[in-house]
């Protein structure tokens, strides 16, 4: 889908637990998601700690939305 | 390790006052049987038996199993589970040939939606639909669970897959003391050590109650890649634990009867030197586990020196990636391989057929698409429930069997999609 | 039988590159490699015209290019209509593709060559009968003969046979088969003919992958509307538009206006392909709404004010295609500039 979205001129961040597998689907902009279940996030954090975990993937992902890439690529949370 | 796998070939089964065996006919007792599957979470079980040929549908699988006991050699069959953990896959083994012990029953989905439901399935054991299947072909005793209220889904599942295991082995017993129809030598000793040496990657599911593999009685949630010797399998060390299933399920008797196991096995010293089986399991949810499986199955395809491994798929979905990942690094090392797998490219096949793949994937054989639309006709009979469940995400919308079926795709087919390549089926591209 | 033959300037008699500007012209008789093509029908049909143009024509002026092909095929009659061979010669391949397509819409069947890598090969495999041919021209004869077989087979209404037994390139609809051997011996076979060095046949292809080139990046981030996605089936608890489980060929989506926080509860998920009970617990963790909304009007403008949804099981890729560009149509239309995917 982040194919077609980028296609029609969406700049797509893809939060994904499986990165290579989303490049190798084609997507541009790919941030490294925790687990497939739950890839914005770690429940077994306290709840302070998952969710600052989750401020730094959003931000990742925002931040690879303003980035130009040339080629797929994958962002990691800092 | 040597194994001696006794057949007693079963080509009939009647209900009798007593389980014996005359020829090929199995006589078997009711009552022995309740007895030997008792447990507080089946209220009462109903016993069926569906010749190979008979038009019959039989609905709502657990599990298959093929009734087997070792009357020599450590250990007994099913080790961990009905008996102690003690090593197994030596001295002699009976089994009784063309029979299938079928554990059936409606269980209670207790709420469950999404993964955690026991997937409703059916065979054919005629018509187009039974050679679809890996269990068409067997004489079927069918077990019809009745579930007990107030359980949990562990416990049913526990009283399922011992109900399953404690038949196959008290039928087995008929054997005692006879003499068997064949005796095959089971022997992973090299006498051509010239020959290329190959290894089986054997990929298991095993995730909650719902899709659940035992090794020796331990629940395989955790495995990473392990070793197994191939006779172990036959005296079912390995054991499928899930409750329900469906196109992809991998049941005990194919666990038992595994034909990519026999394949090695038969060409051994012929065609190469089979080594070993490497046990894992896909659907790691994170990446880096995928990689770690991936790493150490190529690293034991190594150290076992194989030069060629076969791999299959284990369930559905994002488990190839697993396997894709341990294909690649082994082509790496310079091994070759091979991958038996299912195709999901949608009901007209004009999707690509995998989740994922490597380029290293260079050698595949498909084993038909799950996807595609299943018409199929009537049954004379139906041995189970004439409705099953499909749709567990809207809570279940119940579907009737008992008639003509026309399904949108084959994952209410157990075992349809041919996971360890038992069936003939096979994709070809219009 | 009246065949009409289309050629491109090469071919045509016409002249190399410096004549790929040739406009569509008609011969009314065989050109070029047709006249071996008329030999190999013999009697069995007539090449009444060929249409020769520019390799450039076609590619630059589509419109004009296609209905002069089309005033042709109906002027001339033609039965069937044959295109090339063109090889891998990829503006001669694409206007065969193009001309053939256009012999479909007037109901005229048409059968092309093409090497099968040549680019218009997989962009017309599914649609257009194509005979499989050498990179050059090298296999001019065999691909004449497997041209003349089929375009008599078309234009009598006979039934094309499977691609195996007839010559052409399979049009990428991969069925259910029952074959001599079982999975697991054709398997077993394939490992030790990969282990003697012998050549095989893989049974399932790789795949070509997708690319696309990215969309520019956000220019303000801080005055965008963003827009999240998720293939983790989350929606409103009871499910109200009872979106599927897997093989999702339907998208939705739900407002999120107003809210700061998904409450557990008053969401689930629907996947059918991993463990929900993370995100049923807490669906931040596969819609992040409570940061999203913090770094709202501050690193980025503003959240849309509805997140779209689908089961991302087992879903086919035509599928997803289809619902990427559904979407992406109606978040252009609402102002959206950028996406958060968020995938299972």
């Amino acid at each position: 889908m982040s194919v077609e979205l980028e296609r029609r001129g969406l700049p797509t961040a893809v939060i994904s637990a499986l990165p290579p597998v989303a490049q190798e689907l084609g997507a541009n902009r790919v941030v490294r998601g925790v687990k497939i279940p739950h890839p914005c996030g770690d429940p077994t954090l306290e709840p302070d700690a998952d969710r600052a975990l989750r401020l730094r993937i959003v931000r990742a992902a925002l931040k690879s939305l303003t980035q130009p890439t040339s080629r797929p690529t994958i962002f990691d949370p800092a | 390790m040597q194994l001696e796998l006794a057949s007693f070939p079963i080509t009939h089964v009647t209900l009798g006052e007593a389980t014996r065996l005359d020829g090929q006919h199995l006589s078997v007792s009711r009552e022995q049987l309740m007895e030997a599957v008792a447990n507080p979470a089946i209220a009462g079980v109903d016993l069926q038996v569906v010749h190979p040929g008979e038009s019959a549908r039989i609905t709502q699988l657990s599990d298959v199993v093929e009734p087997r006991v070792k009357v020599a050699g450590t250990g007994d069959v099913f080790p961990g589970l009905l008996g102690p953990v003690v090593s197994v896959g030596s001295g002699r083994t009976h089994r009784l040939d063309g029979l299938a012990v079928m554990i059936s029953g409606d269980v209670p989905w207790l709420g469950a939606s999404g993964l955690f439901v026991p997937r409703n399935n059916f065979v054919d054991t005629s018509g187009p639909g039974a050679d679809l299947s890996p269990h068409s072909g067997t004489v079927n005793l069918v077990l019809r669970l009745r579930f007990a209220d107030g359980f949990s889904h562990d416990e049913y599942q526990r009283a399922v897959v011992v109900a399953g295991l404690r038949a196959a082995r008290q039928l087995a017993l008929a054997t005692v003391g006879l003499t068997p129809a064949d005796v095959t030598i089971r022997d992973l000793s090299v006498s051509q050590p010239a020959l290329p040496r190959v290894a089986y990657a054997y990929q298991v599911q095993s995730q909650g109650v719902f899709m659940r593999t035992y090794l020796y009685g331990r629940m395989l949630d955790e495995l990473l890649p392990t070793l197994v010797h191939p006779n172990e399998l036959a005296d079912g060390a390995v054991v499928a634990g899930g409750l329900g299933g469906g196109a992809v399920k991998l049941t005990t008797w194919l666990h038992q009867n595994n034909p990519l196991v026999d394949g090695m096995y038969s060409r051994h010293g012929a065609e190469w030197n089979f080594v070993g089986v490497i046990l894992h399991r896909g659907h790691y949810y994170q990446y880096e586990d995928k990689q770690r499986v991936a790493l150490q199955l190529a690293r034991s395809a190594q150290l076992l020196r194989a030069d060629g491994v076969a791999f299959s798929l284990g369930g559905g979905g994002n488990n190839i990636t697993e396997v894709m990942l341990a294909i690649q690094e082994c082509e790496r090392l310079g091994i070759k391989t091979v991958l038996l797998a299912w195709e999901h490219g949608g009901p007209s096949g004009a999707d690509y057929p995998l989740p994922f793949a490597v380029p290293e994937a260079a050698a595949m054989v498909s084993t038909g698409s799950m996807d595609e639309p299943l018409v199929l006709p009537a049954m004379d009979r139906v041995c189970g429930d004439s409705t099953i469940r499909v749709r567990p995400e809207l809570g279940g919308v119940p579907i009737p069997v008992d008639g003509p079926l026309d399904l949108s795709n084959g994952y209410e087919l157990f075992g349809g999609a041919n996971p360890v390549g038992w069936q003939r089926t096979g994709c070809i591209e219009y | 039988m009246r065949i009409v033959h289309f050629l491109n300037q090469f071919y045509g008699r016409l002249g190399g590159e410096e004549a790929a500007d040739t406009p569509v012209r008609v011969v009314d008789a065989p050109v070029g490699p047709g006249t071996r093509l008329q030999e190999l029908l013999g009697q069995r049909a007539d090449i009444v015209a060929t249409i020769v143009c520019g390799d450039n024509v076609a590619a630059e002026e589509p419109s004009t290019f296609r209905d002069a092909v089309q005033r042709i095929l109906q002027e001339r009659l033609a039965d069937v209509f044959v295109a090339g061979p063109a090889f891998n010669a990829g503006r001669y391949g694409l206007a065969c593709g193009a001309a053939c397509c256009v012999a479909a819409e007037l109901g005229v069947p048409s059968v092309t060559a093409l090497y099968p890598e040549n680019p218009a090969a997989s962009l017309y495999r599914r649609e257009l009968v194509i005979v499989p041919t050498t990179a050059t021209a090298s296999g001019m004869q065999a691909a004449l003969t497997r041209l003349a077989d089929l375009a008599v087979r078309l234009g009598n209404g006979d039934a094309l046979g499977p691609p195996w037994v007839y010559g052409y390139l399979p049009h990428g609809f991969r069925r259910v088969e029952l074959r001599e051997k079982t999975a697991a011996d054709r398997a077993l076979d394939m490992l030790a003919a990969r282990l003697r060095g012998e050549p095989f046949q893989t049974e399932v292809p790789l795949p070509d992958v997708a690319r696309v080139d990215p969309a520019p990046p956000i220019a303000d981030l801080s005055t965008a509307t963003l827009a999240v996605v998720t293939t983790s089936a989350l929606v409103p608890k009871g499910n109200p538009d009872k979106l599927r489980q897997s093989y999702s060929t339907e998208w939705r989506s739900y407002s999120i206006a107003g809210l700061e926080r998904l409450e557990p509860g008053a969401w689930e998920s629907m996947h059918g392909g991993f463990d929900t009970s993370a995100a049923n617990a807490d669906p931040h963790q596969v819609v992040p709404l409570d940061v999203l909304r913090l770094l709202e009007g501050a690193t980025f403008g503003r959240l849309h004010d509805r997140y779209f949804v689908t089961a991302g099981v087992g879903t086919a890729v035509s599928a997803a295609q289809r619902m990427g560009a559904e979407i992406a149509a109606e978040l252009l239309s609402s102002g959206a500039q950028g996406v958060i995917l968020t995938a299972t």
